[in-house]
């Protein structure tokens, strides 16, 4: 009769472990899982190609244009590498080099009729970009897209272009970028893309400048092509 | 063996009843699914089928101390710090005012340009500016760090528009317009950190001849919000 009793509890026991267990490993499922179920990955596995357009903002003397080219694959959906190449040598004037030509003509200095200076030419860099931030964004309530913050690190090669400026120095030189901006999917085939990238290049600005490290940002527009499709998470 | 039979029901039983617990936390990793029973109308007051908004800024203040920094200069650098202050009428609309205290100085190009060229043009220092603003967020949205790592971080972009004076150091007041965008990112219910870039457009008299100056800005701060939490109307 005690071995019956005995066995009647311990039954009991086995029981309640039994609840007790599955509870605890189903609360461990919610706290392990990941914050999005089922997120779109929208880089991961990817290949972007990007055609993009860009001017330097608050250069002294020269504004350059920036046509470029861009390809990168994306390892994760938060680090991807690649290739960008791009042609600056189209340039404009700033104030500063029309009121010092003018300056010139007026004082009849002809040193400064025409401003010898520099700009960016042809630029191939590798480059590595890091998104420390990505998801869903909402357009006027409506609109449901996809966005990303991303930050550019490359180095390569850069050539510069010279104006007005009779035996300049070699224009082959060494090229950092170091910048950051953002993607918005309106689709989730491609991405417009907005940015500001520095392009620091070691130049003299104009012939009598010292020559030093220069640091040019250019505002980019851009837009992206992104392939295959969008794998999901889990 | 009558009790011997009891007790094998009983583990059975216990068995049977945990099977369902055990299934739902392992079947596809988990899937999850919320079953709720509707009897009568009364349960309208228990079912939520509205999700709460993550931040609300609809009636709140929010005090924002900042710091100022002027990107299109060429002769002068300035650094600044203010504060602005903005009433959120709803989760959309805002209006408030701001205020900005500059110190500057020139900079090596000035030198080099004086050097080179003997060419010397007029430098202005910028003292302060005082204003009031309307802001409009058209874009909200969450992003993860890392695309999976740490919480949900929630934001905002916003329009932000204005009027008001700039005093430079050399002047005298001067109307003032300015416009902007700007993002706010979420990081409890009393707290955002807050960058913006705004054009602030006003007419220096030079010696020469007034000229329109764009001082196109960015400030970063952190929003602070009163009261501290939003009271929702329905529990979560």
């Amino acid at each position: 009769m005690t071995g019956a009793r005995a066995m009647k509890r311990l039954a009991l026991i086995l029981g309640l472990l039994m609840i007790s267990s599955g509870a605890f490993a189903q609360r461990g499922n919610i706290v392990d899982a990941p914050a999005v179920r089922h997120q779109n990955l929208m880089r991961k596995g990817r290949h972007e190609l990007t055609p993009s357009l860009g001017v330097t903002l608050g250069k002294s003397y020269v504004t350059n244009l920036m046509f470029q080219a861009g390809y990168q694959y994306h390892f994760l959906d938060w680090l991807a590498a690649g290739l960008e190449i791009g042609y600056a040598g189209v340039g404009f004037k700033t104030s500063l080099t029309k009121n010092i030509e003018e300056q010139g003509r007026r004082i009849e200095d002809p040193n400064t009729y025409a401003v010898a200076r520099s700009g960016l030419g042809l630029m191939a860099l590798a480059k590595l970009s890091v998104v420390p931030y990505g998801g869903k964004l909402v357009l006027g309530g409506k609109h449901l897209g996809y966005a990303d913050f991303h930050i550019n690190l490359g180095v390569g090669l850069a050539t510069i272009s010279y104006k007005d400026w009779e035996n300049h120095p070699g224009s082959m030189t060494v090229g950092v970028l170091v910048g950051g901006g953002v993607r918005y999917f309106p689709i989730k085939l491609l991405s417009i893309n907005l940015s500001v990238n520095d392009y620091m290049v070691p130049r003299k600005e104009v012939k009598n400048a010292k020559s030093r490290m220069t640091q040019n940002p250019i505002f980019m527009l851009g837009v992206s092509f992104f392939l295959p499709e969008v794998k999901r998470g889990f | 063996m009558k009790t011997w039979g009891s007790g094998i029901l009983v583990v059975v039983a216990f068995g049977l009843l945990t099977m369902p617990v055990l299934a739902q936390g392992t079947k596809d990793g988990a899937k999850e699914e919320a079953v709720v029973e509707v009897k009568g109308e009364s349960s309208e007051k228990f079912v939520r089928v509205i999700q709460q908004k993550p931040f609300v800024k609809a009636l709140r203040l929010e005090i924002e101390p900042t710091f100022n920094l002027p990107l299109n200069e060429n002769f002068t650098r300035h650094v600044g710090a203010g504060v602005q202050v903005r009433f959120h009428i709803t989760d959309e609309w805002s209006i408030g005012g701001d205020y900005i205290k500059y110190w500057g100085w020139q900079t090596d190009l000035a030198t080099e340009v004086g050097e080179s060229f003997q060419v010397f043009p007029e430098k202005r220092l910028m003292d302060f500016y005082a204003g009031g603003h309307i802001s409009y967020v058209p874009v909200t949205g969450k992003f993860l760090w890392f695309g999976t790592l740490g919480p949900v971080i929630n934001w905002d972009f916003y329009l932000i528009a204005g009027g008001g004076v700039n005093k430079t150091l050399h002047g005298n007041y001067h109307g003032s317009g300015n416009f902007g965008a700007g993002v706010r990112f979420v990081l409890a219910q009393w707290i955002t950190l807050n960058f913006d870039v705004r054009d602030y457009i006003f007419k220096e008299d030079y010696a020469h001849k007034g000229k329109i100056v764009n001082n196109v800005v960015f400030t970063a701060g952190f929003g602070l919000f009163v009261p501290f939490k939003h009271k929702y109307k329905f529990e979560k």
